[in-house]
């Protein structure tokens, strides 16, 4: 080697583009034509060197931890320089650069106050908040369309994860948040689950509803339960019903339902007038 | 008595060509009559052979010819009586220190010149990718760079395969580049040069000159004649008319630059891992080849054990397992030692013309010890004298007049250590 003391023979920088960021080892190298380095047409892609990218503080890159370093794409434009100084066999990435390609700013249009992401609205869900200006939103964008938004436009300061498909979570400037999925969604809760809800609380379903409860259900109201069944109720019950209360009538329900045991139950508004 | 311009004297010359050439060479000029002097130069340490030539000239040759930078010189000599000669073409590369006379009808100027593959380097750069031994790699660029008609001799196998892509070097930069990151199979010092001398261009390692080449000395054996301090007609072709130490003992730069022991790091990117090669002089400088047959060391056993305990420098190398070993890292503590063990036994000779001698080749010199005995004595100098490579010489023909002429040479010579003639 030409270099004898790592760090002390002067710093050699360069600028090039990344030519191929798929490294067989898959540690975020990528192969780098150095301008004016590799300028020589004969020189292929697979001839340049493998350059190592450095990394953010905030990634550890160690044992599997830290932040993946496959960021970088093929036309990327990055500061570098050579650990091995005059040799020039051992590049290193610093870090890329935003500029104009072909007069487009490289930047993500998120971030320069462009919202690309289309408001397709369902039922009640409200616009996207997105306000953001130049230089407050600061913005993670892929090759597919994701995005991560931490926006800091003053006034308007929101977050928001979007994913390609249109499934996103949205916080605007009040707090308000709006989850959508464009499909299917689960939630899993391995242990209790409290909703606390100091307004109204809204469940509108399109197709059926079903709430299964391995143990017991109840539903506790200050102000009464409305059960509006268009298409009548079905009780299934294998043992008694009881009330606490009156029952009341006029606007209590009316019909004949079968309970488990093969009994018809009549009732005349709210009040079960006869069991069979 | 017998006239003396019939003598022979071993420091004769006989110009057979000096010749001034256009580029194309439709044009030519003998520069005999106006070339006062030339001097040839080979280093073991550069790559090309150069040459300077010293013209008084009355014909304003410098702009009639002209000289301007494009031209050729060829150039024949020897030594009157001994059938060898040397053969050079060089080509122009500069003219300086012109200065003409207050009459204006002479000016005297200086033509700096160089082997054709230097001028060539210095027109084109090399950007090639290489995955070959370093030998392949410097013969390539030779050959199919340079398009040199010159011998190529890469003499002393090196060890690995060198993943490099050379870029914006030239030709000879390349070489120089892979001169540094080659190892050796046979030597430890991995002292790798390459240069030009008269046979042609070499790539070996010093060491493997000093340890094959001291046995092609034959009559290279230069020695003391008192005879010939008073007389110069008594002077033989052998005699050293001039020896002047340059280096004998630095102790304090040996042990500062590593020479007793140094550490070389090398970190691997790759993986993270440092690994630490360790030389320690005392127990490793018996693999070192010099030029004696006997070599003994520059220091007594109980000097380096004193001082060469620690390490008194350290190199950190960077390197990426990803590549092929090139095996540098391995041996770099050894070639720093013996390195700084040539800056120490360093002798500057002058003796009499002889075109068989050239860079890179061993010779002997037998020095008396000085030790002030009235009638001189016969025993050599019990640590100067022995076996030395010749790392530079110096053409020098002085060629003023017919009875000024004269061809000499001063040499550089290395040792690497002593040897013992008690």
């Amino acid at each position: 080697m030409t270099t004898k003391r790592l760090g002390e023979e002067g710093f050699r920088w360069f600028i090039g583009v990344v030519e191929n960021n798929s490294d067989p080892m898959k540690l975020g190298r990528c192969q780098i034509r150095v301008i004016n380095e590799h300028d020589d047409p004969s020189i292929q892609t697979e001839d340049l060197p493998w350059a190592f990218p450095m990394q953010n503080i905030t990634s550890a890159a160690y044992l599997g931890t830290g932040q993946a370093p496959v960021g970088l794409l093929n036309g990327s434009h990055v500061f570098g320089f050579f650990m091995d100084g005059q040799e020039k066999q051992l590049p290193i990435i610093m870090g890329p650069y935003a500029k104009m390609t072909d007069g487009t700013n490289d930047v993500p249009q998120l971030a320069i106050g462009n919202n690309i992401i289309p408001d397709e609205l369902i039922g009640p869900e409200p616009a996207s908040s997105y306000a953001a200006q130049y230089p407050y939103n600061s913005v993670l964008q892929t090759q597919s369309g994701h995005s991560v938004e931490i926006d800091d436009t003053p006034s308007q300061e929101r977050m928001r994860v979007y994913h390609t498909s249109g499934t996103y979570v949205e916080i605007n400037s009040d707090g308000r948040i709006v989850i959508k999925s464009v499909d299917n969604s689960y939630e899993i809760v391995a242990g209790d689950k409290t909703l606390y809800v100091t307004g109204d609380c809204n469940i509108q379903v399109q197709g059926d509803c079903n709430i299964t409860s391995d143990g017991e259900t109840q539903i506790t109201t200050g102000s009464g339960v409305v059960l509006d069944a268009g298409c009548g109720v079905n009780i299934i019950n294998s043992g008694n019903i009881t009330t606490d209360g009156n029952m009341s009538s006029g606007s209590g329900a009316t019909g004949s339902f079968t309970s488990s045991t093969g009994k018809i139950i009549t009732v005349q508004n709210g009040i079960v007038t006869s069991i069979y | 008595m017998a006239d003396s311009s019939s003598y022979v004297r071993s420091d004769d010359v006989n110009i057979v060509t000096l010749q001034l050439n256009s580029a194309d060479r439709s044009k030519n000029y003998d520069l005999s009559s106006i070339c006062v002097a030339f001097d040839i130069y080979e280093d073991i340490t550069f790559p090309c052979i150069r040459a300077e030539f010293t013209i008084i000239d009355a014909l304003d040759l410098l702009n009639q010819f002209p000289i301007i930078g494009e031209e050729l010189i060829d150039v024949e000599f020897g030594s009157p009586g001994n059938d060898l000669t040397n053969s050079y073409t060089f080509f122009v590369k500069a003219i300086e220190n012109q200065i003409i006379t207050q009459q204006g009808k002479v000016k005297s100027y200086i033509i700096r010149a160089t082997s054709e593959e230097m001028f060539d380097s210095n027109k084109q750069i090399v950007s090639k990718k290489y995955h070959d031994s370093s030998d392949h790699i410097i013969r390539d660029i030779m050959n199919n760079v340079l398009y040199t008609e010159k011998v190529v001799a890469c003499t002393d196998p090196p060890r690995g395969i060198q993943d490099v892509l050379i870029t914006r070097l030239r030709p000879l930069q390349a070489i120089d580049m892979i001169r540094k990151r080659t190892s050796s199979q046979n030597y430890s010092s991995s002292s790798y040069c390459f240069f030009e001398n008269k046979r042609g261009f070499n790539f070996c390692s010093i060491e493997y000159l000093m340890d094959q080449l001291q046995n092609n000395v034959s009559d290279k054996v230069f020695f003391y004649d008192t005879a010939g301090a008073t007389d110069a007609r008594n002077q033989n072709t052998r005699t050293i008319l001039s020896l002047r130490n340059i280096s004998q003992v630095n102790n304090t730069k040996k042990m500062a630059q590593g020479g007793l022991n140094n550490t070389v790091k090398k970190f691997d990117l790759l993986t993270g891992i440092v690994t630490a090669f360790n030389y320690i002089n005392q127990e490793q400088q018996n693999k070192f080849k010099f030029a004696s047959k006997k070599p003994i060391g520059l220091n007594t056993s109980a000097f380096e054990h004193k001082h060469g305990q620690k390490e008194a420098v350290t190199f950190l190398v960077p390197h990426s397992s990803h590549l092929p070993e090139t095996f540098i890292s391995d041996s770099m503590g050894a070639r720093q030692a013996f390195i700084v063990k040539l800056q120490q036994n360093m002798y500057h000779a002058y003796v009499n013309g002889d075109p068989a001698l050239t860079c890179g080749d061993v010779i002997t010199i037998n020095v008396p010890p000085g030790d002030g005995a009235s009638t001189g004595s016969t025993s050599d100098n019990r640590l100067i004298a022995g076996n030395y490579l010749m790392s530079k010489v110096r053409h020098s023909i002085l060629n003023n007049s017919a009875q000024q002429k004269s061809y000499r040479c001063s040499l550089e010579l290395i040792k690497g250590s002593y040897e013992d003639h008690a």
